[in-house]
């Protein structure tokens, strides 16, 4: 993206602080939204496994994708735990 | 310094981030319903695309988006209930 710096000189700071606030805004929904493209890329091979007949999800193909969102985010909060446990043990 | 040229430079940028990221987002969305979808619907790539690979390939599309929306909902729900537990 390309914003020439005499344009960037124009800002005040009250423009500038909403800048700040929108930038960290869409940053986090950005993060958000690439995290929902790996799940989405991940759980589609685990869920979708049957031959493809209607542009929709069935019932059991949809609670299956959304318990796979909250199965990946449990194991992760499990290896947070365990690393933060085994990093503080010391050398254990 | 006029703050309305303050005021059209902030605009600008947003407006420039904004469509940046949604391309972005649409960009990655198309290449994964791609992979996916070529996956499931070719599984033997033929001398050409069948007219029942195409039908699979246009359900594929929608019902992948679909699945996208259960994941960002179930996601952001979840985001909300850990925000909320701290």
């Amino acid at each position: 993206m390309d914003i020439p710096q005499a344009d960037l000189d124009l800002l005040n700071e009250k423009d500038k602080n909403e800048l700040r606030g929108f930038i960290s805004n869409e940053t986090q929904r950005q993060r958000v939204q690439g995290q929902t493209h790996a799940l989405t890329d991940s759980c589609w091979k685990k869920c979708v496994t049957s031959p493809i007949k209607t542009n929709q999800l069935d019932k059991t193909e949809a609670v299956c994708m959304s318990d796979c969102v909250e199965r990946f985010l449990d194991v992760n909060l499990t290896i947070m735990a365990h690393v933060q446990k085994i990093t503080r043990g010391g050398s254990k | 310094m006029s703050d309305s040229t303050s005021e059209t430079v902030k605009k600008a940028i947003i407006k420039q981030v904004l469509i940046e990221s949604q391309s972005a987002n649409a960009r990655t969305l198309m290449e994964k319903i791609g992979e996916n979808c070529f996956t499931s619907c070719v599984p033997k790539p033929g001398s050409s695309l069948s007219n029942s690979e195409k039908t699979c390939v246009t359900q594929c599309t929608e019902k992948y988006m679909a699945a996208w929306n259960v994941v960002n909902t179930t996601y952001l729900r979840r985001i909300q209930q850990e925000m909320g537990n701290q």
